[in-house]
């Protein structure tokens, strides 16, 4: 009861535009004074409020944002855009595909998605809407596409899976890689299919040369460096995931002092703007971490689970369930503290039916990815409104709508064949 | 009628500072990891790096909070329409403000109080060795400051002819 | 029921300690108070690790399990279960370290604004690396070792080694990728972490490199409402009885990873003569380091540490 009026409540308050993180952190501190008292509540406040900005975890954010900044400062993603239009522009929807593309390719060197949304809506995003692509379909690709940073290893949400269930973090990392694809090929096949009943917002170039294609990779080759250092550093082991997120933004200040595009002033304006974006994320998270708090101490998961267990369905209508409950408490809470709240509760009902742990990480990390597409508490849809605040969430929503649907495909697909997940780590052992 | 119409002179001069201190510990980030790994790799990486990481992101998080606070820059959901010039909206906006306000006023006294209990427990950074209570005290101080940003943006909008006109009365 | 006591879970359900100690336990409380007290178990984490103590005093949980370390400087004498070289078995020096904590430490304030129902130690920790068995003090040096805390940091830079500060959930892909060279841990937690993969060699040093030091807390208010009969029936499961539980299963535990180790082909060596000497000029000097913070919170450290030497020797099985 005292969870759904929670829900109530923040949904009035989000509708009068409270700030998110306001708002999650309003009802979550009431709704855990109501049930804890208060005294705990105004404790949690404060001890939240201090360690969640002085998280490791969530450095990696500000980072990975600076360096999307800094490539998109640097002019590289004008070039981005001109050689992707000679490549893809010639298809109708080819800037979006070619969007999905790099996002994928992102993922398989950052470990977060909030990090690859707002890294690519930097990179991607102008250049569509400068070429007249919709707003709809540029913020929907982005917002949609970033959602591989955590499926596509590496993944800081497939480590704490792991670590939380004790599964092999080597074989979910591998399970991953082909779901991620299958991601990819159905976004591809979202746009396509949309822009076909839409062909206005997505609009096609002319077709190039392959002559022209070739002379295109010049302008690109500096990012084609970045990515190579990040990408080969990662997998050669120079450094984790989180230190390639600080190199990476060195070395998009070495590209964007090279092209003669930075002065002292650019810097700081770069470096000022991705701190303002950092900043209101984190206090989105700030604020999600105490409405989860709320979400425990209510014992919302092990409700869900006992209900789950009393309707005595077969093991398919279980996952199904589960996965339902997923995509229902995926729009109020934030990805990772929807893992740490739920996972502990259902992995040892889905054990017990007999289903493979491994195979069951990643159908939780592609329903948490549904989750930071859709409203009202969207983590990448944030991201997007933050680094672009001139498109309005709606446009954001309309956006991923097709997304989704590709995403509730893909799970789909997932639960029926297992081999899509399983088949990379059993070729392991 | 904003903060920034209101004391032009001391909220833009704080507003440049605050800037450039967030702007710098973004590039620390940078820079500490940067050397980090290229230290790492002649085997002299600086052992700690990510908790000198962890601090740059905390300062910078507290000092940016009032200026992205005093432009309004907080992600909201803008799904139904208010009109921000209509006397519904301009209600609802002044309400938003000062419940805002409220919010966080409680967050600085919260961390204020957090700063006193770790002080009591001395308790330090795990490798670096810093005491982490006069860090969350500054965090405190700063959140009070946005605190005040967001009473004056709110009582601005309710009573906006008691303040001091906008441009060129008060330089 | 009377009282309902939320508990704070940060492991999964699954670890040893769970299973095996904290749920029999909470178990054993409903039955003793005859369902009077009743332990519920979170789903998730309330806080981070580093704030289970201050969770629990603060009422945010209702009772907490935790290590001491993770937030350094807050309790300098839990320090004297870490020193070096006196790690007997698990068990007895978790009960020796009841009976000092109860007798010197307690009184000494070591645990403020909380109803404390159990300290204990673990198995020791040591040095494991994927590149050279230590035969040579020589041997540590260059080698980059992911340390648990800044007190094994400073044991691993005193003999020699590179210490790096790695978060834990980024340990497993530092090692894999050579990023670091190993890790200080014990003999359990290389497969309760999963890196026993990435390593090849463990330097035993007896007694151990390092040790850590772990406590249930419970809120006070929470405790007080609790009937003095019932009060009296949790303590009498918990403190010594606890703390030899906990030592006894993480022993246990400890105990049947080292033949897994070595059919693993991890190459254990335990240091003697010459090495154990350079080792001891390294390490030795922490003692008289603690003995200092000891008395600068008012006890006679050497009375205190000759105390849990004792029963921990004594009471070894
Ligand atoms: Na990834
Ligand atoms: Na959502």
């Amino acid at each position: 009861m005292i969870v759904l009026i929670g829900f109530i409540c923040l949904f009035a308050l989000l509708l009068i535009r409270v700030p998110i993180g306001f708002a999650l952190g309003l009802v979550g501190a009431t709704g855990f004074g109501w049930i804890v008292g208060l005294s705990p509540a105004l404790k949690s406040i404060g001890t939240v409020a201090s360690d969640t900005v002085m998280s490791y975890d969530f450095a990696v954010i500000p980072m990975f944002i600076l360096m999307g900044n800094l490539i998109a400062r640097s002019g590289i993603s004008d070039d981005l855009y001109a050689a992707s239009q000679t490549w893809f522009g010639g298809m109708r929807r080819g800037l979006a595909i070619a969007t999905i593309a790099s996002c994928g390719g992102f993922s398989a060197v950052c470990g977060s998605s909030l990090a690859t949304a707002a890294t690519m809506a930097r990179v991607a995003v102008p250049p569509m809407r400068s070429y007249q692509y919709s707003d709809a379909v540029a913020a929907g690709s982005v917002a949609a596409g970033g959602t591989l940073g955590i499926l596509i290893p590496p993944s800081i949400a497939l480590v704490l899976y792991g670590i939380m269930t004790e599964s092999d973090i080597g074989a979910l990392f591998a399970a991953g890689v082909l779901p991620g694809l299958l991601g990819i090929v159905l976004y591809m096949a979202a746009i396509s299919v949309w822009v076909r009943f839409n062909p206005s917002i997505g609009p096609a170039a002319q077709r190039a040369s392959f002559a022209d294609k070739l002379a295109s990779l010049q302008g690109i080759i500096g990012i084609l460096l970045l990515f190579t250092l990040v990408m080969g550093g990662l997998y050669l082991g120079l450094f984790t995931p989180t230190e390639a997120a600080g190199i990476g933004s060195a070395g998009a200040l070495v590209i964007a002092l090279a092209r003669g595009r930075m002065n002292v002033r650019k810097l700081l304006d770069t470096l000022y703007d991705s701190a303002r974006t950092s900043v209101a994320l984190l206090t989105i998270l700030i604020g999600a971490i105490l409405f989860a708090n709320f979400m425990n101490v209510a014992r919302l998961p092990q409700d869900l689970g006992a209900w789950v267990m009393d309707m005595n369905l077969s093991p398919m209508m279980v996952i199904s369930m589960i996965v339902l409950i997923y995509v229902v408490l995926g729009c109020f809470l934030e990805s990772i503290s929807m893992m740490l709240l739920t996972v502990p509760i259902f992995y040892p009902i889905v054990a017990s039916l007999g289903f493979d742990l491994v195979w069951f990480g990643i159908v939780v990390i592609v329903v948490i990815e549904i989750s930071m597409i859709t409203p009202p508490v969207g983590m990448n849809i944030f991201v997007l409104r933050s680094v672009l605040p001139d498109i309005p969430t709606a446009t954001i929503f309309r956006g991923v709508l097709p997304f989704i649907a590709a995403d509730v495909i893909r799970a789909a697909l997932l639960i029926a064949f297992p081999i899509i997940a399983l088949w990379l780590p059993n070729l392991m052992h | 009628m904003t903060m920034t119409q209101i004391f032009p002179k001391a909220v833009r001069s704080l507003e440049g500072a605050g800037r450039i201190t967030a702007s710098v510990l973004m590039a620390m980030l940078v820079v500490i990891t940067f050397v980090d790994v290229v230290g790492l790799q002649f085997g002299h990486p600086i052992a700690f790096a990510f908790e000198f990481t962890k601090v740059c992101v905390g300062a910078m998080f507290y000092v940016g909070l009032p200026l992205v606070t005093l432009r309004r820059e907080h992600i909201c959901v803008d799904l139904v329409p208010i009109s921000p010039g209509s006397k519904l909206g301009i209600g609802v906006t002044a309400a938003v403000d000062l419940l805002s306000a409220g919010l966080i006023a409680l967050v600085a006294k919260q961390l204020w109080a957090q700063a006193q209990t770790l002080e009591m427990f001395n308790t330090v950074m795990m490798f670096t060795r810093w005491p982490i209570a006069p860090m969350v005290r500054v965090m405190a101080v700063l959140a009070a400051l946005t605190a005040m940003i967001c009473l004056v943006q709110g009582l601005s909008r309710v009573f906006p002819t008691r303040h001091p006109r906008s441009t060129g009365g008060n330089t | 029921q009377e009282v309902t006591i939320r508990y704070s879970e940060w492991l999964p359900p699954t670890y040893f300690i769970n299973e095996r100690v904290l749920y029999p336990y909470f178990e054993e409380i409903e039955k003793v108070t005859e369902g009077r007290v009743v332990v519920e178990v979170s789903a998730g984490p309330l806080g981070p690790p580093p704030r289970n103590y201050q969770m629990a005093m603060d009422g945010i949980a209702d009772m907490t399990w935790g290590v001491h370390g993770f937030t350094p400087g807050t309790f300098p004498l839990s320090e004297m279960v870490e020193l070096p070289f006196h790690s007997t078995d698990a068990a007895s020096n978790s009960v020796a370290y009841w009976r000092v904590f109860k007798d010197i430490l307690e009184p000494a304030n070591m645990h403020p604004g909380v109803h404390t129902l159990a300290v204990h130690t673990q198995p020791p920790g040591q040095m494991f690396n994927s590149v050279r068995p230590i035969k040579d003090p020589k041997d540590f040096v260059g080698l980059k070792i992911r340390s648990t805390n800044s007190s094994v940091a400073s044991a691993l830079e005193n003999l020699g080694a590179t210490p790096i500060g790695i978060p834990v959930t980024e340990m497993r892909e530092a090692l894999e990728k050579g990023i670091v060279d190993g890790v200080s841990l014990s003999n359990d937690a290389i497969y309760n972490f999963r890196v026993s993969e990435f390593v090849k060699y463990e330097m035993a040093i007896p007694g151990g490199l390092y040790n850590a030091s772990m406590f249930l807390v419970m809120n006070l208010a929470t405790w007080n409402k609790i009937s003095p009969e019932d009060q009296a029936a949790i303590s009498a499961i918990s403190g010594e009885a606890l703390a030899r539980k906990m030592g006894e299963v993480w022993q246990a535990e400890h105990d049947a990873s080292v033949p897994k180790s070595i059919a693993d082909g991890i190459a254990i060596s335990v240091p003697d003569g010459a090495l154990l000497d350079f080792i001891h000029g390294a390490l030795d000097p922490f003692e008289d380091a603690w003995l200092a913070k000891a008395k600068a919170a008012g006890i006679d450290g050497a009375q205190a540490l000759e105390a849990y030497r004792a029963a921990s020797v004594s009471d070894k099985p």
